[in-house]
């Protein structure tokens, strides 16, 4: 029987699951800078260890009300597509996020849940408000619904207005 | 295939690219050349093609084999002079070129690519050679002609490839033949390609080897054995991926580095403000114990034995006590000053190998320009073949190195811009001709550094632009009005051409020539942070200037706040900064139409509010925000192109060279954003974009041309005798002044940031150390009882040996129109003094001033013995500028000369050609009213009666154009302005050679 990992944490009271193949990091930093004429739901540009990550706030897409940024905020860094495909059995997961660097903030991190492919279920159309068409599955916990999104859904939000275009070639080559 | 085959298949590949590039422009040499080619020319395509062919046979691919080995054959004949060059052969070898380049790019499907009608066109020449023999012949003869010729030729090479050559089918030659061919290509395509790379090569056998160098020694120079042996040895192939994450790396050492030194210096503000802490601390123990004794000591007189013995023991107690205390406080003020024994030198270290390191990985990327230039011949000689037009092209600066990334985006509006000078710019041959001119005309794309940056020129000897045309379709356009046409000059309608609804229209191009897609040049340009420029003169040619930053990937740029937030602005988009005081009605912004405009000299500059135009709350400088009372409005003085306008910010902060971090795609809507960045406090700022915020605050510049010249504005201060002054203090009552075109720069400084340095002060730079000077160790001034902790360094430009002249504030930069008076106040450093706004201001002389400070660097007294035959000698100075021309005639005088003087090149006319008027040497300004100096150069070398004058011509900047412009119109000798020593040596120089050739 296949098991799968998932990073899960909270948007207000929903519990979101992100299958931890996709996660690189997470940081408690969420000191980025606000970005005005940003796409709604780009909250700004952070700084991790050299490297500018677009921070992503989930809420719009998903039809929550923005995140408010407290002391447990966290900021989950995703990987790339070209990093998870080179991890061993990310292609069983179905899902990627694209080749920008985004970290996706949320009100506080949860534990990494171990889920037997067979308790995962097929998402609703609605899952407690949450349009399940942004969700891979659903998986009963003891009294808590884990909701497991699907990051190639959701940033298709953001990525739809950006991939005609892209950089003009003098920015994408004088990095 | 396998895998170590795969990567001797990726190095051919490469490795034919570049022949290939170096194909193209030798075929397009030999064509020019005709009969009259070089053998070491032929030679070198033929062996290009060659190794291309033996390299891809090897493999077994036929198709390129095929192709190239019919190519050969034809530049075998004409190497053996059995065939002469044509212009269809060169048509067709160059369709050839492209062929193989095109199958070589996809080698998997290089089979299908259709190669029929070259090899056909080729082989018709092959044939129509055969003739009478058969084409084996024809191959066959080719060793008996290269052996007859040896005896008469010492070039020793010839024998070797013809024999090489003989079996005639490429099938059969495969195996052995590329490998032992293999070194000699090599070799010998080096000489040509400087930065050509000599790829790892199977190794022959040793025999082999040693025969090919026996016989090449004969032909390699010095140079190329020199090339050759670098290049063999020293340099090697690196995947741009991995400089660019090198660069990548370096950048965030920069950033690293940055933090650390922040960190440090606040642990070292911190080590002074605890040690004077302590010092406090102490100080008020002393005091406590000090009362506490002498209340103790008053209280003894009225008391008894007992408690005189309690009061005894408490005060042993307390001064106990008091004294561990102190022990304390100093023990733990000594831990917190030592900190780390050896970091402060540790961290020099780290500095300054930070930036080495940085720099060295950023010349990894420096490509030479003749990367884009190589293709040029060949656009041209089409081109110029479709059109009609007969063109040479020349260039020269191809060595010249800028950034990957720079060279990649300048291919396609140099090519735009070549285009443009042959289809539009050069004229029919006939045409031509009617007008006294050579049939054919001339490209030329010249690269050279100035000033830190590169400019590329490309000039051509056409038609020049028509000015009155562009004006006409400009109004016609709506792009400007009629009173703007009539008092647009005839260089500002010319750089109509860069305008967007100009250029775009397609009628224009018809009628003017010039402008399909300027616009869109410029904004390459632009992009890239260079600047475009043109000139030119209606029936001689025009030139376009690019002026090009060597890097991208670090820029110096301002650092600025609104509502507490940090963006940079590129250094190269800022012209200047202006600051407006609270309550001063000479400079304020207004309202026109109702939007606000800056008027700044004459001009009025629309104005944008960085906290308006992103919509930020809590910015003290947007329209409706909460503005400070009598606090200064900041602005930056931005431009793009020829426009300008004013970003107004909440603060100015600092300058800064910032590593540039491209936006995420999510950004790219985005425009007003160039990139982002991240601090020294490792906090991320975006990078402004001039244009995108222009664009999106929807400027209209043209209307408020249209308001500046129609009078709105009084335009009587900006007449060319007005001068930019720079006033500041030293010690508050004596004001100073110094034109801003003498000012390189102007720094903030912390007094503490000075060195001294046995008893000079000097401010360090990571490379070099500046010089500090105050005012009143070397000029009759007042000096000031106490100094502020923060002072201003003004640094002079125009100087041989710079030094800062420390100021303890900058008052304004003005404009006046001022005569200098050279009586009232003299003494060391002061060239006069004026009334300006109501105030006695004293003109520095920088050039006696850094005399008296640095006799020795200034090398005064050397000059003064060269100065022998300066002495009595008379001279005409023409300089429209009063104070350019107090200062000059000053020197001159002072030099040992008589000095006239001209106020412009007309008046200095009259005065050669007055009665009985006889000079030893002009000296003339070259922009000036009525008559400039070039024109004043020419009517001077066309008199009979002083034609033989020497004439110094004197600029405000260097300026490679100008010094051409002057030199072809007769100018003897060419000098900065201002630059005493300089023009005291050239002068000298000057007159001496006329004595000695006299």
């Amino acid at each position: 029987m296949r098991e799968q990992q998932f990073a899960s944490f909270r948007l207000d009271d929903h519990l979101f699951g992100i299958n931890i193949l996709l996660v690189r990091e997470i940081i408690r930093n969420v000191e980025f800078t606000p970005v005005e004429h940003a796409a709604s739901g780009i909250r700004g540009m952070l700084n991790l260890r050299g490297q500018i990550i677009t921070v992503l706030d989930l809420s719009t897409v998903l039809g929550l009300e923005p995140r408010v940024v407290d002391k447990n905020s966290h900021c989950i860094i995703l990987k790339t597509t070209d990093e998870s495909t080179r991890v061993m059995g990310a292609d069983e997961i179905d899902d990627n996020i694209g080749n920008e660097v985004i970290g996706i903030l949320v009100d506080d991190i949860a534990d990494v849940l171990s889920i037997d492919d067979e308790d995962l279920e097929s998402a609703p159309a609605n899952a407690k408000g949450i349009d399940g068409e942004n969700l891979q599955g659903v998986a009963k916990l003891d009294g808590k619904l884990l909701l497991i999104l699907k990051m190639r859904k959701v940033m298709s939000h953001w990525m739809g207005r950006s991939q005609s275009g892209m950089l003009s070639s003098m920015k994408e080559t004088s990095v | 295939m396998d895998l170590e085959d795969l990567e001797i298949l990726q190095e051919l590949i490469t490795e034919s690219k570049e022949h290939l590039s170096s194909i193209e422009p030798d075929l397009l040499e030999m064509e020019e050349k005709g009969t009259d080619i070089s053998q070491e020319l032929i030679n070198r395509l033929f062996r290009a093609i060659h190794s291309i062919k033996g390299g891809f046979s090897f493999f077994g691919l036929d198709a390129i084999v095929n192709l190239t080995h019919v190519m050969e054959s034809v530049l075998m004949n004409v190497r053996d002079g059995e065939m002469s060059i044509n212009h269809e052969m060169v048509d067709y070898l160059l369709m050839g070129v492209d062929k193989t380049r095109e199958m070589i790019d996809d080698i998997d499907s290089a089979d299908s690519i259709d190669v029929a009608e070259v090899k056909r066109g080729l082989e018709k020449f092959l044939e129509a050679e055969a003739g009478d023999d058969t084409s084996d012949d024809a191959i066959v003869e080719i060793p008996d002609d290269a052996i007859v010729e040896v005896p008469e030729e010492p070039v020793a090479e010839v024998p070797e490839e013809p024999v090489a050559e003989v079996p005639e089918e490429p099938v059969a030659e495969a195996p052995e033949e590329p490998v032992a061919e293999a070194p000699d290509d090599a070799i010998v395509e080096v000489p040509d390609e400087p930065v050509a790379i000599a790829p790892p090569k199977p190794i022959p056998p040793k025999v082999v080897e040693a025969d090919n160098a026996g016989n090449q020694k004969t032909k390699l120079d010095e140079a190329d054995k020199q090339r050759l042996h670098s290049s063999s040895s020293e340099v090697l192939r690196v995947k741009v991926d991995l400089l660019n994450k090198l660069m990548n790396l370096a950048g965030e050492l920069v950033l690293a580095r940055n933090q650390i030194v922040q960190v440090l210096s606040r642990k070292l503000n911190e080590t002074s403000a605890g040690e004077s802490l302590t010092k406090s601390l102490q100080n008020s123990l002393q005091q406590c114990r000090r009362k506490i004794t002498s209340q103790f000591r008053d209280m003894a007189h009225q008391e008894s034995g007992d408690i005189a013995n309690v009061r005894d023991s408490i005060t042993d107690a307390i001064n106990r006590e008091m004294d561990i205390l102190s022990d304390q406080l100093n023990m733990a003020a000594d831990i917190r000053l030592s900190g780390v024994p050896g970091l402060n030198s540790a961290m020099v270290n780290v500095d300054t190998v930070t930036t080495d390191l940085q720099e060295n990985i950023m010349r990894t990327r420096m490509q030479t320009l003749g990367a884009v230039f190589n293709k040029f011949p060949r656009v041209v000689r089409e081109l110029s073949r479709k059109t009609g037009r007969e063109v040479k092209l020349d260039f020269s600066g191809s060595e010249v190195e800028l950034d990957k990334s720079i060279i990649e985006s300048l291919s396609d509006p140099l090519t735009h811009l070549l285009r443009n000078a042959v289809d539009h710019g050069i004229e029919l041959p006939e045409d031509r001709e009617a007008r006294g001119k050579a049939r054919m005309g001339t490209v030329g794309i010249r690269a050279y550094h100035e000033g830190g940056q590169v400019n590329v020129e490309i000039s051509d000897d056409g038609a020049g632009i028509d000015t009155a045309r562009i004006r006409s379709k400009a109004l016609a356009k709506g792009l400007i009005s009629t009173e703007q046409s009539e008092k647009m000059d005839d260089k500002d309608a010319m750089k109509l051409i860069f305008a967007a609804g100009l250029s775009t229209a397609k009628e224009v191009s018809d009628v003017s020539g010039r402008g399909v897609g300027m616009d869109v040049v410029r904004t390459n340009i632009e992009e890239i942070g260079g600047s475009i420029d043109i000139d030119s003169t209606l029936g001689q040619g025009s030139t376009i200037t690019l002026k090009l930053p060597l890097t991208l990937a670090i820029i110096p740029s301002l650092i600025v706040a609104v509502a507490g937030r940090r963006f940079a602005i590129p250094q190269v988009s800022l012209e200047e900064l202006v600051r407006l005081r609270k309550n001063d009605p000479k400079r304020r912004l207004e309202k026109i139409q109702g939007a606000d405009v800056l008027r700044l000299r004459g001009k009025l500059l629309p104005i944008v509010r960085l906290a308006d135009l992103l919509g930020m709350s809590g910015s003290t400088s947007g329209s409706g925000g909460e503005s400070e009372e009598g606090k200064a409005v900041q602005i930056m003085v931005l431009k793009i192109g020829l426009q300008r306008y004013g970003l107004v910010v909440d603060e100015v902060l600092d300058s800064e060279e910032i590593v540039v971090k491209p936006l995420p795609s999510f950004l790219k809507d985005a425009k007003v954003y160039a990139g982002a960045t991240i601090m020294g406090d490792g906090k991320v700022a975006m990078i402004l974009d001039v244009t995108g915020i222009a664009d999106y605050a929807t400027l209209n510049f043209t209307s408020l041309e249209a308001a500046t010249d129609t009078g709105v504005v009084d335009t009587s201060l900006s007449n060319t005798e007005t001068q930019t002054l720079l006033l500041f203090h030293n010690h508050e009552n004596d004001t100073f002044a110094i034109n801003l075109a003498l000012v390189s720069r102007i720094e903030k400084i912390q007094r503490d940031k000075m060195e001294n340095v046995g008893g000079k002060e000097y401010l360090r730079y990571p490379d070099h150390s500046l010089r500090l000077i105050r005012l009143h160790d070397f000029m009759p001034v007042s000096t000031p009882e106490s100094e502020p902790e923060e002072l201003f360094v003004i640094i002079p430009k125009l100087v041989t040996h710079p030094m800062g002249i420390i100021a303890s504030s900058c008052e304004d930069v003005i404009n006046v129109q001022v005569d200098v008076d050279r009586d009232t106040i003299r003494g060391t450093g002061i060239l006069g003094s004026a009334i300006v706004e109501e105030k006695l201001v004293m003109f520095l002389d920088i050039y006696s001033l850094f005399e008296s400070a640095e006799p020795e660097l200034c090398k005064i007294e050397e000059v003064r013995e060269e100065r022998h035959s300066l002495v009595g000698s008379k001279i005409l100075l023409a300089e429209d500028t009063p104070f350019f021309r107090a200062v000059e005639k000053k020197y001159i005088e002072e030099m040992g000369c008589k000095v006239d003087i001209a106020k412009d090149g007309q008046e200095a006319w009259d005065l050669l050609n007055a009665e009985g008027a006889r000079y030893d040497m002009l000296v003339t300004d070259i922009e000036m009213p009525n008559m400039d100096g070039i024109e004043l150069t020419r009517n001077v070398r066309a008199s009979s009666r002083f034609g033989e004058i020497p004439i110094v011509a004197l600029t405000a900047l260097s300026s490679e154009k100008i010094r051409q412009a002057g030199e072809e119109a007769g100018v003897t000798a060419y000098e900065v302005k201002l630059d005493k020593f300089q023009l005291t040596k050239t002068l000298n120089r000057v007159l001496q050679e006329v004595t000695t050739n006299a």
